[in-house]
């Protein structure tokens, strides 16, 4: 404290250094007056000093600006309340400390030592400080100088000025921010924004508008708002924004008419959505619109609107009954058919339920299948006879829920009207199962038939025989011959009823199927057919023959009939014939191919047919039969027969037969 | 040898058709066998011959030949009597049928006939079959004193 009161007349001193310059006048001029009178002005200097300097003190001490007198080695002499006070410090700490030691900045102190050296003060404005002992405090700006006390040519000290204006600094970077998001905000937004003053004329036009109204922004600002809005609505417009203005409140329009457009700068126009809203700055009314442009929105609504008449269009023209319930099962819709069918209006049926509409006879048919639709939620279907108004139909109703969120949302039900189809097939089966019938009486006729037949005929030739046997040379040369045509002619009837009657047996005799060998019944065809083979030196070879399971007699019987074609029809070769057989998925494919004439390709299919001969009779005897009776035993064992052949060059017969296992 | 031996033989053909009857004994005559066909015209006629109520027989029969298809007691059933008769236990019989069912031979087979034969279509196949059942009675005769 001491310390403090002792230093402050040297301060003062320097401080007043226009006083200190009277002060050496005097001294000087002293020598001419009395010293009494030297004394006075002494007193009366004195007084003043200590007038000025009380002044003084109490400006530094009251002033907001902190200030400090440094000597010229920057130590300081004294500081004020408020440069303490910031500092955290009391004004008896610094004195003698040196100002670079508290506070250590090299470029502080080029510009301290630079303002020794020129002697010119120095002022600098919201200069950055970053004080390196306290950090946390973050950057803070300071208005300062630094002026340098003279004493003659020599700089005595300087006297530092500080303000700090870190608050102000920092509220105006704020504004700065705050204005470049809104801008940011402005320029990217997805809406056009436009502000326009009292006098509607355009102040804020964004990045989005100038992209949807095609102006750029220096051609637009300044303009009336009515450049954007077509020219049949622009009373309006101007009517809208006073009673708004009169309003006073933001309102949100959403645009649901068709009417509301706004006009591009090429001149075209574009439906558009838009808010008002009006804030008040400096006295004046700023209306700021934000407009959204909704083309593409109008565009996919239209398409779904077009669909949905498209849809609905071929709902109500289609050829069988479609509907559509709610939830609950009430009618939504009812296209044409339908109603044609149950002669009502969409008026009566709209909202109703089935059981509202119908009897009970009609809706006990398919309204529980309505309600299982309801209950699982998954479709149904189900077929019924209905009669409605005096007609009998045989209908087929679907039931189709459509489900939002888990939750029925609707029911489409279709019906079919089968009628005609059911009664179709109703006759068509019976027509199949009188064939069956008249079928299975025809080969059982053709078997007795054919059985009874043998008898008389045996009669014929055993007489006939008998006849040219004892009687041989005794009668007319004629009569022999006569006898010969006779005897030729029952043989060859008995053949055929022969054949005729294995033909029929096959379905007629109806034996359980059993499982054979293959090769065991090749083996015995040719073993029975030994004589026909030798004369022929036909050679048959076969392999991989399976298992199977049929009527081993038939078997016997086709193969039987299979060989013998193959060698009857045999070239002017010796007959090669291979059986062999292939496994295809659950079917037996048995082949017999030889070297023999062959078929004419036209008549691989014809050759199964009964009666049908392609030779004449006397090179090839037969009856025709022998092929059809391998049609009718393949067909019994579930399988097909047929020829690849081609004339003069072998034939390869196929048959498939069912696999059991 | 043959002529020693050779007497007229008794054979009880049962067969509904006489144009059959009448041309078999035809054949017989034909190849010179001694042979008397004795005629059934169906099963009831042939059960009193071979089975007569006073147990006296009328004839003494040399073999027995049957046709199956015959009216009121069907060939087989007769066949199925004459074998469980002890006292036709050793009488011949022989089948002649239309049919060629694999299961009526079988039968006939096992209740024990000598030969099953099927009526043929040609003349000189049946002269074939006479010859057969003439050589069996031949051959028969020699076997038994």
């Amino acid at each position: 404290m001491k310390g403090t009161e002792t230093e402050k007349p040297a301060e003062n001193r320097k401080l007043s250094g226009g006083d200190k310059g009277d002060y050496t006048a005097v001294s000087y001029s002293g020598m001419l007056f009395e010293r009494n009178e030297i004394q006075k002005v002494l007193e009366k200097n004195e007084q003043k000093l200590k007038e000025t300097s009380d002044l003084l003190e109490t400006i530094l001490g009251n002033t907001s600006s902190m200030i400090a007198c440094l000597d010229s080695n920057f130590n300081f002499i004294k500081v004020n309340e408020a440069y303490a006070r910031a500092d955290g410090r009391t004004t008896d700490f610094y004195p003698g400390k040196n100002h670079f030691e508290l506070f250590p900045n090299e470029e502080n102190e080029a510009i301290f030592r630079n303002t020794a050296q020129t002697g010119e003060p120095y002022f600098a404005y919201a200069k950055p400080f970053e004080y390196e002992y306290n950090k946390e405090r973050g950057v803070s700006y300071w208005d300062w100088s630094l002026c340098p006390v003279k004493d003659g040519n020599t700089i005595s000290g300087f006297v530092l000025t500080l303000i700090d204006v870190t608050e102000r600094i920092k509220a105006v970077q704020k504004v700065e921010e705050s204005q470049k998001r809104l801008d940011s905000i402005i320029s990217s937004a997805m809406d056009a924004i436009i502000s326009i003053d009292h006098s509607h004329n355009i102040i804020l036009f964004n990045d989005t508008a100038e992209r949807i109204f095609l102006y750029n922004r220096q051609e637009i600002m300044g303009e009336h708002i009515s450049i954007l809005i077509p020219h049949e609505f622009r009373p309006n417009h101007d009517n809208y924004i006073k009673d708004f203005a009169l309003n006073g409140t933001a309102v949100f329009k959403k645009d649901e008419s068709k009417n509301h457009f706004a006009l591009k700068k090429d001149g075209t126009l574009f439906p558009f959505e838009s808010s008002v809203s009006q804030t008040v700055i400096n006295g004046e009314k700023i209306f700021t619109i934000i407009i959204r442009d909704i083309t593409d929105r109008k565009k996919s609504e239209e398409v779904l609107k077009l669909n949905e008449a498209r849809f609905r269009y071929a709902l109500e023209n289609l050829p069988f009954s479609f509907t559509i319930y709610d939830a609950d099962g009430r009618y939504q819709y009812m296209n044409a058919h339908a109603r044609q069918i149950l002669r009502k209006e969409p008026d009566q049926i709209i909202g109703r339920k089935d059981n509202e509409l119908f009897s009970p006879e009609i809706t006990d048919k398919y309204v529980p299948l309505l309600e299982k639709c309801i209950k699982t939620k998954k479709p149904q279907t189900s077929e019924f006879r209905i009669t409605l108004l005096n007609r009998k139909m045989q209908l087929i109703a679907t039931f189709i829920p459509i489900l939002e969120n888990e939750k029925i949302y609707q029911i489409l039900g279709v019906f079919f009207n089968v009628t005609k189809q059911r009664e179709a097939e109703e006759s068509l089966n019976r027509l199949v199962e009188d064939l069956n019938r008249s079928n299975k009486e025809l080969e059982q006729f053709a078997y007795i038939a054919s059985h009874d037949l043998q008898e008389p005929l045996r009669m014929i030739l055993w007489y006939t025989g008998f006849l040219s046997k004892k009687y041989k040379g005794q009668l007319d040369p004629k009569a022999d011959e006569f006898i010969n045509f006779i005897t030729s002619a029952a043989s060859r009837m008995s053949s055929l009823i022969r054949d005729l009657l294995s033909y029929g047996r096959i379905n007629a005799v109806n034996k359980p199927f059993v499982f054979f060998e293959c090769s065991d019944i090749i083996k015995d065809v040719i073993a029975i057919m030994r004589p026909q083979i030798e004369e022929n030196n036909a050679v048959i070879t076969y392999d991989n023959l399976p298992r199977i399971k049929g009527d081993p007699t038939l078997f016997r019987q086709l193969w039987q009939n299979l060989i013998s074609n193959s060698i009857k029809f045999r070239s002017n070769l010796p007959p090669e014939i291979t059986i062999g057989c292939e496994e295809k998925k659950n079917k037996w494919i048995f082949h017999i191919k030889d070297n023999g004439i062959g078929i004419e390709t036209e008549f691989n299919e014809k050759v199964f047919e009964i009666f049908q001969q392609l030779h004449e009779r006397d090179r090839y005897p037969g009856t025709g039969i022998g092929l059809a009776i391998c049609r009718k035993i393949v067909e019994r064992h579930g399988g097909k027969i047929w020829v690849e052949s081609e004339q003069n060059s072998g034939a390869a017969f196929y048959f498939s037969i069912m696999k059991y296992s | 040898m043959k002529q020693e031996v050779s007497k007229y033989w008794n054979i009880l053909l049962v067969e509904d058709n006489p144009g059959d009857s009448y041309l078999l004994q035809e054949c017989f005559d034909l190849t010179g066998a001694q042979v008397n066909l004795i005629v059934a015209k169906d099963g009831r006629q042939a059960c009193d011959i071979l089975f007569p109520p006073n147990k006296k027989k009328l004839v003494e029969l040399d073999m027995v030949l049957l046709d199956l298809n015959l009216p009121v007691v069907n060939g087989k059933e007769l066949l199925r009597r004459i074998r469980s008769c002890p006292a036709l236990e050793s009488m011949p019989v022989a089948i002649l049928s239309s049919s060629g069912n694999q299961d009526d031979i079988r039968y006939c087979r096992q209740l024990g006939v000598f030969s099953y034969y099927i009526k043929p279509d040609e003349i000189e196949e049946l002269m074939l079959i006479v010859k057969n059942i003439e050589d069996y009675l031949v051959d028969e005769k020699c076997r038994k004193p």
